[in-house]
């Protein structure tokens, strides 16, 4: 908890551990399929049987 | 809070809790009203009005009995709850009792005319003027009641902490709604399906895209360690506290890590809760569909969510009947920001495993540990299925026949009662979640610096730009 020194401290000096190549992928490959996705679901509500009044 | 041995979760308590209510409400086909007493709140001008039993069968029954069987009934049902639960029994029938009476004072206020009615009531009710938040605004009510008992009574809140209890509330008055869902769904099939179809897609665009950006932040700009960036990102970015419970399970973070986080998210969500349904009351009452969604992915923790998803559904209702003319039918906000919000959960297994994945092979790799598939039915959301088996009787019973749909609709009318009355136990529970002292605390700057940046910098416009791709255009149905 907050009221832990150790953990006041560790989040004041945390060290900084540079992203590895595994996390750049998974954040490439997250942000990429999101896109990708997005394109995709955006056609498939049109082919969608529409409700728009 | 000290349990015993656990025979029950909240989860799947919240479905057997859920469901009993609404399979007894199926004696209606033997004639029975089974909720024809439970105590309907209604807008009122003088005190004689707020409370009615839901049945005119029952006309002749005092409102205060009315609402004194309403409270037994609630409590001894959530008492035997508590001791599936393993709660301490005597603190328990206290604490939900003070609970109820105060969340009920507050749904009761909330319906005073002046607050709660909507501009076409103005002349039936007799007066000139009222604030037009209808009566949800209890629940508001219920939550500044909760803030105010969190902040200034703590130890009150320590005493009523067996019974403060939101998940078990929102997740109990989910599987409720979702036999109302059901009722109206057979009216209108088409767009019950559609808000399905778009809900799914606009959760998997914001897992996909929240969640990376957070943990870049988190990683390269505030320079979390991995232990704690990824709790974080999916606490901010997904489903709050269950979402970085999860992750922090996937990953093996210590257990601190998921529980600091969980703190500064039931706090925000408050914040979000407080703010954004007024803000889409006025910037989105025309596009009453995408804020229903918008609340489901801005909005952090289930209760949090699918209460904001409440409120902005009578906002944004009084708001297009006074602005624009127009009556939509109630709920369809609500159940648009429910169905997001049960994707969200439902995803968070699935989000978990792949996490778990990822580390085990090839960002923490530990020989011989493998991850198994069963973790994603561990983690899945069990009164999601509560929800789905409330739905689909109720659609299959309404789309019987024209009799059945009557007699399907009188049922929830019943049940409605306990659903909003668990909302507003939610709320007042929620408040009492958030002690703003934390925020104050050391060694939550950098938390807190990261929460707001990322909520407040995109999750909240990216969440009101994907909700508005996949439901602009959509309409409630009109009455």
């Amino acid at each position: 908890m907050p009221e832990d020194p150790k953990l006041v401290d560790e989040l004041q000096k945390m060290e900084y551990e540079p992203l590895n190549s595994a996390e750049k992928v998974l954040i490439l490959t997250s942000l990429g399929l999101g896109l990708g996705l997005l394109v995709v679901f955006v056609i498939l509500t049109r082919l969608w049987p529409a409700l728009h009044s | 809070m000290a349990e015993q041995t656990r025979k029950l979760n909240e989860d799947w308590l919240a479905v057997w809790i859920g469901l009993a209510i609404v399979g007894l409400s199926f004696l209606h086909f033997a004639g029975v009203e089974t909720y024809g007493w439970a105590a309907k709140t209604s807008v009122w001008t003088s005190i004689e009005q707020i409370i009615a039993p839901v049945s005119k069968a029952y006309a002749g029954l005092p409102a205060m009995v009315s609402l004194l069987l309403t409270y037994l009934f609630l409590l001894v049902v959530m008492t035997v709850g508590a001791w599936l639960l393993g709660a301490p029994l005597r603190r328990f029938v206290i604490s939900f009792t003070v609970i109820f009476a105060i969340a009920y004072a507050c749904w009761a206020l909330g319906h005073y005319a002046y607050i709660a009615a909507t501009r076409d009531k103005l002349d039936a009710l007799n007066i000139g003027w009222s604030l037009n938040l209808t009566g949800e605004a209890g629940y508001i009510l219920a939550l500044l009641a909760g803030l105010a008992v969190a902040n200034f009574f703590p130890r009150l809140t320590l005493a009523l902490q067996p019974a403060l209890r939101p998940e078990w509330y929102v997740k109990t008055a989910i599987v409720i709604l979702g036999a109302g869902v059901g009722v109206k769904s057979a009216a209108n099939l088409l767009l019950a399906r559609d808000v399905v179809f778009r809900g799914l897609c606009a959760i998997i665009e914001a897992y996909l895209i929240y969640w990376p950006i957070v943990y870049f932040i988190s990683r390269r700009y505030f320079r979390f360690s991995r232990e704690w960036a990824a709790p974080l990102a999916s606490g901010i970015s997904i489903c709050g506290v269950s979402a970085a419970i999860a992750t922090g399970a996937a990953i093996r973070t210590r257990p601190i890590v998921p529980i600091m986080v969980s703190s500064l998210v039931v706090i925000f969500a408050v914040v979000e809760l407080l703010l954004l349904p007024f803000v889409a009351q006025q910037f989105l009452y025309h596009e009453p569909m995408v804020a229903g969604a918008w609340m489901g992915l801005a909005v952090k923790t289930d209760g949090a969510a699918v209460a904001s998803g409440a409120v902005t559904d009578a906002l944004i209702r009084a708001k297009a009947l006074g602005a624009a003319g127009v009556q939509y039918a109630p709920d369809w906000i609500a159940n648009t920001t429910t169905t997001v919000k049960m994707f969200i959960d439902v995803f968070i297994g699935i989000w978990a495993f792949i996490l778990a994945l990822v580390w085990t092979s090839a960002i923490e790799r530990r020989p011989g540990e493998r991850v198994r598939v069963a973790e994603i039915w561990h983690r899945f959301p069990k009164f999601v299925l509560g929800y789905a088996v409330a739905f689909g009787l109720l659609l299959w019973v309404a789309t019987r026949s024209d009799a059945a749909r009557a007699v399907a609709k009188s049922m929830t009318s019943g049940t409605d009662v306990f659903r909003q009355l668990f909302f507003v136990l939610t709320f007042f529970a929620i408040g009492t979640a958030s002690n703003f002292r934390k925020l104050r605390e050391e060694g939550m700057g950098k938390l807190l610096a990261v929460y707001l940046l990322c909520l407040f910098g995109f999750i909240i416009w990216v969440g009101l730009v994907v909700s508005f791709i996949f439901f602009h255009g959509v309409k409630p149905p009109t009455v």
